[in-house]
Formats: C-alpha cells, structure tokens, sequence
C-alpha cells in the first residue's frame, strides 16, 4: 500500500458524528460511516459557522439595514465568490443558490428548457444518471413534444465519449450527464463529451453532485454551459444546491419562480425582474445554511481537493482488493478512474439483507437501485450494495467491513 | 449475530428464505397480485386458484429479500384451505401487528407467522414483510367485491 499523503486520522476528530455510537448495534463501538454519497459528515467547523450564522447574524439577506443584516449579506455574497473560485468559474454572479442539485436541474429543465427546447428537438441523457438528473428531461421532453434519447453504457455500466458522439445531432439541443456516478464511482471524461456537444451546438449541463468533495473541479477546464451540485455532499449543510451557469447563457433565461428578492420593481399588471443570480432566488434562501457552507469549502481547501483525492484513490484502490477477497462477492462497474464508490452484490444474499446486517454491526451503507433504475436495467443487475468513502475513512474499517461480509455471506447462504 | 439481528433473521425465516414453499407460477390461478416495492425494486406475485370461496392453492413468484421470501413462503402455507373471510382476517391481524409499536402484545391466531416480528424494529424493513400480505389482500378485496 502507497504511504497517505496525510495523516488522516486526526481528521478524523474534526467531525463529531464518527465519534458517536453506531445507534442500531447496541454496543459501544462507534458508527463506521461508509455511506458519504448519501450524504457526508459534518465537521465541527461547518456546525460552529452554522451555529454562529443563526445567533450572531440571523436576518434576511438583502433586506435590512441593520448590522445583522448587512453582516448576513456579506458572508452570503462571501460563499458565492468562494464557490466561483472552488469550481474556478470566471465570476460569481453567475452562481446561483437552489435547494439541492435536484432542484437546480429542475431549474434547468424548466427555464433553459422552454428556451431552447421545441417540439421535434432531442435531449440527450444517458443510463448512467441519477434519477434527479433523468425525470427532469424526461418530463421536459414529454412536455415540449421533444425526444428524450438516452447515450447506453457498455455492460459494465461504463459510458464513452463514443456512446455519446453516437446519439448527437443537430437536433440535440441539451445534453445532461454525470461528472461522477453515484452507483459504481466512474469518473466521465466530461472534457472531451463537452467539446463534442459544442460541435453540434449542444448546451451541456453536468450533474457534480458526486464530483465537488473529492477532486478539483474547473468549470472552464471541463468546458460545461451549466454545473450543479449540493452541499451536504461536501460537508456542508443539508438543503442547499449551487447552480453555476454560463453567465452569457445564464442572462438569457427567464425567472423560474417568483416571489420577493427577485423583482426590480411591481406593478398591478408586469414586473421587471433582478438580473443574474438573484433573478433565480426568489423566496429567502437559506441565509445561515449558505454562510455555513463557506467553512465546508474552507476546509476543503485547507486540506487541499488534490490531497483528498489522492487519499481517496488509495482508499479506493484497497477497499476493491480487499472486498474481491470476500467469497461469493462481485463489484459492480468497470475499472478505471473513478470517485470512492463502490457496488457490489453478494451471491445468495439480497442487498438489503446484506446492509441490515452490516447496520447491526454498526457500519453504514446504502442498498438498493440508488435512484439510478436505467443503470441497473442496462447492466441486468437487481440492486447493489454500496459502498462510499471518504477520507475520513480507514483501512481498518474496510477490514472490519470484509470480516462481516464473510460472515453474513455464510448466514444467509 | 447481535440480538436485534437474531430477532429479525430467525431461523424460521432463514430456511424459508434459503428453501422457500410455493415458490414460481401457478399453473392455473384464477386471480394473481404483483406488487413492488419502490424504495429496493423488489416485486412479489401472490397467485391463487379461489374454489367457492376457499383459496384451494397460492403460490408467489419474484424477485425480493430474505424477510420478502420468507413472509412469501409463509403465506402459502397459511392460507391454503382457509376461506376468504379468514384469509382477510388473518391479513389484516398481522399487517397491524407487523406496524404496531415492537413492545405490543403478539395477537392470537398468527402462528408460526410470530417469525416476522423482528421487522417491527427495523421500520425501513418492513414493507419487505408486508409486500406479499397487501398483495394477498388486494386478491381478497377485488374476489369479495
């Protein structure tokens, strides 16, 4: 095994929930959480900015002209430069603050879509999304009487530029596909899938929900129209989503609700709205939630997203050698680059019988289809248990999983 | 095995999982069920022959867990023979009894169905124990209309 680049474990400390008892095994051995593509822990940093966020400065963003106020302004406005800067986008009007990626790629597909969207036209998808970044364009081509066509994976579940140059057109005028999948790990070429899409004039818009809390991700490098992510996969709080648009192409797009926070000025009959971001948030938005993300992306800075994901990539590496050593156990996906994902089935044994058992030996996983049915179809797979890691994670928990694996294939068997 | 584990993969449900009764098509059904259940895509078939009010056969095909299997398996032996009043009976008994709080008394009349009753500590699993009963019983409703 190569040496870490880091010392991980005292990062361990930074987040209070791992040092917290598994809550279904009854006995005192704390919660292995190997669930991260749900959603990650928290560490304490991001809690404390929370906390501080809702006593010290707990009032309406671009409303008040008290100190509180101003203050919850600032920091807000603050997190959205310092999310233009983590995906490096070219300026930070052009980040938009949603609910989560689901409600960004639904923003999407109703603004951008009735745009750009006309009866007859193709939006091109493909098996490998998660269903948030799937139902949306399936039911925006259902609405505008345009063709939804789906770019097929191989039987690994493994998606080429090739099966993506395969289905484009001139009639394609979307294109929606995962930086990262949220089954099986594997890292797209999204580089090379834009600059073929921008051959055919295809508005490319990328689900990164997977992709911003374990590698370096560049917006410009990846040459993308729009990308979306949330910050509870990243260590920040739950409820709040970031839609990066290009800002051209963003200035373009009609309001996709209204309500206060996104009007210039009212009157009985029309109303002139905000330019870009505000334009997209109308309501108040999740003021503290926000502000507490920016101390998610500080300390993913602070360690450094290249460090991470070359931790990641050795926890990666071992946790899929030592899970094939598990009898009767077959990984599911294909090889190659990919963020810590990990799914597999074990012969005999149902997935959720198989996460059960492990939740009752306090590690944590997910079973199922992990909304992402057109995947399990294409591969002629029933559901898969999965594993997501993180860099808090350790060998030593991998090794724990495996034992319990080879006992829970021999109970049920 | 940890007690809640034990409790809820009983050896009973066990070898109904590993060798479950009744299990694929029934030949000549008169009336069948398939249900799924969204959160895994598990899918359960409950099949029946319905001979004058008594169900004379029930068998279950498809695709689920072990708790699924097992509850299946289960369902064939307890309802064959039985009339469709009873039938409904025992379906509703148990489907309260599986969704009742885990300190509540076990109702009288379920037999060796008891074996199911660790899923009502494990709320995210129950549905898997009662997917093959809503199917029975949705059978039951439409045959007695």
């Amino acid at each position: 095994m190569i040496a870490a680049p880091l010392d991980f474990y005292a990062r361990r400390a930074d987040f209070p929930a791992l040092s917290h008892h598994a809550a279904h095994s009854g006995d005192r051995r704390p919660l292995i959480y190997l669930d991260h593509a749900a959603t990650s822990q928290k560490p304490q940093v991001v809690l404390d900015r929370l906390m501080s966020a809702y006593i010290e400065r707990c009032a309406n963003v671009h409303r008040g002209v008290y100190a509180q106020s101003e203050a919850a302004t600032r920091d807000f406005e603050g997190v959205r430069r310092q999310i233009a800067a983590l995906i490096d986008a070219p300026d930070s009007q052009s980040v938009v603050f949603t609910k989560g990626t689901t409600e960004s790629m639904n923003l999407l597909a109703y603004s951008l879509g009735q745009c750009v969207v006309q009866p007859g036209d193709e939006v091109l998808v493909t098996q490998l999304e998660h269903h948030s970044n799937f139902l949306p364009w399936q039911e925006l081509a259902r609405s505008r009487g345009a063709k939804l066509v789906v770019a097929q994976v191989d039987e690994h579940g493994r998606l080429s530029p090739h099966a993506i140059a395969q289905k484009l057109s001139t009639k394609t005028k979307l294109l929606a596909c995962t930086h990262a999948s949220n089954v099986t790990g594997e890292l797209i070429d999204v580089r090379s899938i834009c600059q073929l899409a921008k051959q055919h004039g295809t508005i490319t818009i990328i689900d990164g929900a997977q992709a911003t809390a374990h590698l370096p991700v560049s917006v410009r490098e990846l040459g993308c129209d729009f990308y979306c992510f949330s910050a509870h996969k990243m260590l920040g709080p739950f409820g709040v989503g970031i839609l990066w648009g290009r800002a051209a192409l963003l200035r373009t797009l009609p309001a996709w609700q209204t309500g206060g926070g996104m009007v210039l000025s009212v009157r009985e009959t029309e109303s002139d709205h905000q330019s870009i971001p505000h334009r997209f948030e109308a309501g108040t938005p999740a003021v503290a939630e926000v502000i507490a993300l920016g101390a998610a992306v500080e300390y993913l800075q602070g360690i450094g997203l290249s460090v991470i994901a070359a931790q990641e990539e050795i926890l990666r590496t071992e946790t899929r050698a030592r899970l094939r050593q598990v009898p009767g156990l077959r990984l599911i996906g294909p090889e190659g680059p990919g963020v810590p994902v990990i799914s597999f089935v074990l012969d005999g044994v149902h997935p959720h019988d198989v996460a059960t058992a492990l939740a009752a030996e306090g590690i944590a996983v997910r079973a199922g289809l992990h909304c992402a049915e057109p995947l399990f179809a294409a591969m002629g797979v029933r559901g898969s248990v999965r594993v997501s890691l993180s860099f808090v994670n350790t060998i030593e928990e991998i090794e724990t999983l495996c034992s319990a694996l080879v006992r829970i294939g021999a109970l049920f068997r | 095995m940890n007690e809640a584990l034990a409790k809820l993969y009983q050896e009973v449900i066990l070898t109904h999982h590993r060798k479950p009764h009744h299990f694929g098509p029934l030949p000549d059904a008169t009336q069948q069920v398939r249900l799924v259940n969204p959160l895994c895509g598990d899918e359960v078939t409950i099949a029946v022959r319905i001979d004058q009010d008594t169900i004379a056969a029930c068998h279950f095909d498809g695709y689920g867990c072990a708790l699924c299997r097992a509850s299946a398996s289960l369902l064939t032996l307890s309802v064959r023979g039985q009339s469709l009043e009873a039938v409904r009976a025992l379906g509703h008994t148990l489907l309260t009894f599986l969704q009742a709080d885990p300190a509540s008394q076990t109702p009288e009349g379920i037999g060796d169905l008891i074996a199911l009753c660790g899923v009502r500590e494990h709320p995210s699993r129950r549905r898997c124990a009662t997917l093959p009963w809503e199917a029975l019983l949705t059978i039951v409703d439409d045959a007695t209309e």
